[in-house]
């Protein structure tokens, strides 16, 4: 079930129906719907995947009482290792299985050899990234001694399978959600409404800003052989607002339909396109998974603390990773790795945390300086998006070298509209980057006449301005 | 609780409100959609009372035949009832069941991998040709996206010929026919308003195709039994197709070719690789072709039909 879907827009009023009117006696039993309903979300994509996603929720489950009661260290070692043996080798083959049969099948046929390689038609459950970091983050927090585990079974069920973030994240921590679906939930009406303003926009973010980039995106990358340079470098600044719109778009409305339950989840967006450099860039994009990285990866890999050689091979690695959770390609890997080298000389000039506080924060407009250091950050950022979006390595090269031997030649297109759009969205953006997402303070500041008007032409944009069965792009990992 | 449920309740009536007034049907602004030229197709149909030749399909047809020469070619009375790939096979499978007598020859030329449509589509035709609503039997799915899909189109619609009478106004002057206008077809239904506009920068609708079996295949033969009840000659061919797009989805389109030839239980006339032409020889799709290179594919679609010899008897 799509979030842009008629049939999300019934689903949802249903399950808040029954979440606060019929089980509002106990908050347990309002568990017990939450799971219900998202189970439901889930088995419309493709039932049989249910039985995975049970599979996995009962093993991180069990595992992690099993590392909270284990006697010795070397016991907890164990089950650790069984829970992310299990867990990663499932991610491995539905994920990575075929990437890595024919990644070696080529390196033996470029030695000489023919071989016969196995490749499997398999569907890749849909979440199974996000859902699998749940699980993981859970057991090795465990491990680490920084939480207990639950010995509800329905608790530690919701937090893995809890609908708004199933699909696409955030990806949420066991400290932080846990004990939210553990206490009992009161309604607050600004909650629910700033839940309900925060869906709109994502909406918004999604079928005005995304789809629209996409659709000129979407064509300039498939004719990418023939149109010119200026014209690639359009699609590469609209696929990077389709990518933005699109994933922050779904965060928002995570976000906002988890608010509308009571619940608060990991921010995951933080207007990244304002960043003045990639480290900053990288703290305000897809958070969840930048700081899962870090917590569980980076850090414990030693993180800049052993050196400056174990630094860059351990930015290296995160940086690699990350591209490599997206899916099972290339052009992932090299996007990370891009990203990689964007940040190592701020690492190494120890100015990767020079940027912290909000750009022109309490000021309307950013100095030249600010300004300067966005545009050149952005410019890092699309060129890297090139890699991610290119259907393989080498069409992400024939893309580039097309776009820097033919630049000045007059567009093929400008969509004048979808970049009237981007305007007007960055100046939203803008005037709201304070907040925690750009529209958060019309709630306060506006009188309700004006605010609710806001709203209505917010929702007819959509409608005018809607391209139909738009899937998600997260979806896909 | 009691205070949000007013508030969402109360903008929700709002919503729904200006939604339903700003997706009200203005027949001013119908009066020359595309689709309504299936009103003439349907009247040159009528009008021919011996056998006919019907070219069905999706707009490579639309936009890529010469209706005439075909006819004068084979002495048969051509009618091009094709319009927009985007109405489905089913829509064109149901046209000609609805259409077909004794005696007529059909050649089918969906566009590759043609589907079940958009509701809105023939929502539309429905519009404007009452008939065309049986052609297909909707599901509930259907019949909801039918109404969802079509107030949002309806509203893009209205918002668009709003902005085109604002103009229009403000000039003082008719903007110019559009090529995409229910008067741009001559008299066998081949659209000709863009036979002569230059080729547009990027040619749309060239995405990689992803192979899948073709539930067209079936639907096909079940319409070919159909035909043989009526004494109705019916045969396949491909649709035009620009060659970067061949190119790219050269190995998708050799199976689709193969399933074809292995299961279609008709003539297939042709091979996907006879209709492929230069980019440069498209309108604004890699399916709409200019005018050289219709008469090419016209003078092609002859020779091959006359190789078929179902028309020669």
């Amino acid at each position: 079930m799509l979030f842009n879907s008629f049939g999300f827009a019934l689903f949802l009023p249903i399950v808040f129906m029954l979440y606060w009117f019929i089980a509002n006696r106990h908050f347990r039993i309002q568990n017990i719907v939450l799971l219900l309903a998202s189970y439901l979300f889930y088995g419309l994509w493709d039932y049989r995947f249910l039985f995975l996603l049970t599979f996995s929720i009962l093993l991180d489950y069990y595992t992690g009482i099993r590392i909270h009661e284990a006697a010795t260290p070397a016991k907890k070692k164990t089950w650790l290792f069984i829970s992310i043996s299990i867990n990663l080798g499932f991610l491995f083959f539905f994920k990575y299985y075929n990437f890595f049969a024919e990644s070696f099948a080529e390196l033996l046929t470029s030695a000489g050899f023919h071989p016969d390689i196995w490749t499997l038609k398999i569907i890749l459950p849909v979440g199974i990234s996000f859902y699998t970091f749940h699980g993981l983050s859970y057991v090795i927090d465990i491990y680490k001694d920084r939480t207990t585990p639950t010995k509800n079974f329905v608790d530690y069920a919701l937090f893995v399978s809890f609908f708004p973030l199933l699909v696409a994240g955030p990806i949420e921590r066991a400290t932080h959600l846990l004990p939210q679906v553990q206490a009992p939930r009161e309604f607050e009406l600004n909650k629910a409404v700033d839940g309900l303003r925060q869906i709109l926009w994502g909406l918004f973010k999604k079928i005005v800003l995304a789809d629209g980039c996409a659709k000129f995106a979407n064509l300039i990358f498939a004719s990418s052989d023939t149109v010119n340079g200026s014209t690639l470098v359009i699609g590469a600044v609209l696929f990077a607002f389709q990518i933005y719109g699109d994933f922050s778009g779904y965060s928002d409305i995570a976000l906002g339909t988890a608010r509308l339950f009571g619940f608060e989840l990991l921010k995951n967006f933080s207007y990244p396109y304002f960043s003045r450099d990639i480290a900053e860039f990288w703290r305000r994009w897809h958070i969840s998974l930048s700081s899962w990285f870090k917590d569980y990866v980076y850090i414990p890999l030693g993180g800049s603390r052993k050196g400056r050689n174990r630094a860059i091979i351990n930015t290296f690695i995160i940086f690699l990773l990350s591209g490599f959770w997206h899916g099972a390609n290339w052009t992932f890997i090299v996007w990370g790795g891009l990203n990689a080298i964007y940040f190592l000389p701020l690492l190494l000039s120890n100015r990767n945390r020079s940027n912290m506080e909000i750009v022109a924060e309490g000021r309307m407009l950013p100095t030249f300086r600010e300004l300067f250091a966005m545009i050149f950050t952005f410019a890092q950022v699309v060129f890297a998006w090139i890699f991610f979006r290119a259907d393989n390595l080498s069409h992400a090269f024939r893309y580039i070298s097309r776009m820097c031997t033919t630049l000045f030649h007059k567009p093929d297109i400008f969509p004048v509209t979808t970049f009237a759009i981007i305007a007007i969205f960055l100046v939203i953006e803008w005037l709201g980057r304070e907040s925690p997402y750009a529209i958060a303070k019309i709630g306060i500041r506006i009188p309700t006449p004006a605010r609710w008007s806001f709203y209505l032409l917010l929702i007819l944009t959509m409608i005018a301005l809607h391209e139909k069965n738009q899937q998600f792009i997260y979806f896909q990992f | 609780m009691r205070t949000f449920l007013i508030k969402v309740i109360f903008f929700s009536s709002l919503l729904l409100a200006i939604v339903i007034g700003c997706a009200t049907r203005v027949p001013e602004f119908e009066k020359e959609n595309f689709i309504g030229s299936i009103v003439e197709k349907h009247k040159r149909l009528d009008s021919i009372s011996g056998p006919r030749l019907l070219l069905a399909g999706g707009s490579n047809v639309a936009f890529g035949v010469n209706s005439k020469s075909v006819e004068d070619s084979f002495h048969l009375p051509v009618v091009n009832m094709s319009l927009h790939a985007g109405l489905g096979l089913d829509f064109v499978l149901g046209e000609l069941k609805a259409t077909v007598r004794k005696g007529d020859v059909v050649l089918l030329v969906p566009e590759y991998f043609a589907g079940e449509g958009r509701s809105v589509l023939k929502e539309l035709a429905a519009y404007y040709y009452a008939p065309s609503e049986s052609y297909t039997i909707p599901t509930f799915e259907e019949q909801l996206d039918k109404y969802l899909d079509g107030t949002m189109s309806r509203i893009k619609s209205n918002k668009e010929n709003l902005i085109k009478y604002l103009r229009e106004r403000a000039r003082g002057k008719k903007d110019e026919r559009p090529v995409y206008n229910r008067y741009s077809f001559n008299e066998y239904g081949d659209m000709v308003a863009h036979l002569n506009e230059k080729k547009l920068e990027i040619l749309k609708d060239g995405d990689a195709m992803e192979y899948q079996h073709w539930d067209g295949i079936a639907k096909i033969n079940a319409f070919a039994a159909y035909c043989k009840a009526k004494d109705v000659k019916l045969m396949f061919t491909y649709p035009t197709y620009a060659a970067s797009c061949y190119e790219k989805n050269k190995p998708v389109i050799a199976q689709y070719h193969s399933d074809i030839v292995k299961e279609m239980h008709i003539p297939v006339v042709g091979v996907p690789a006879d209709f492929v032409y230069p980019d440069e020889e498209y309108y604004d799709t890699v399916y709409h072709l200019r005018k050289d290179a219709r008469e090419k594919r016209t003078a092609k679609l002859i020779a091959l039909l006359k190789e078929q010899q179902v028309l020669m008897n």
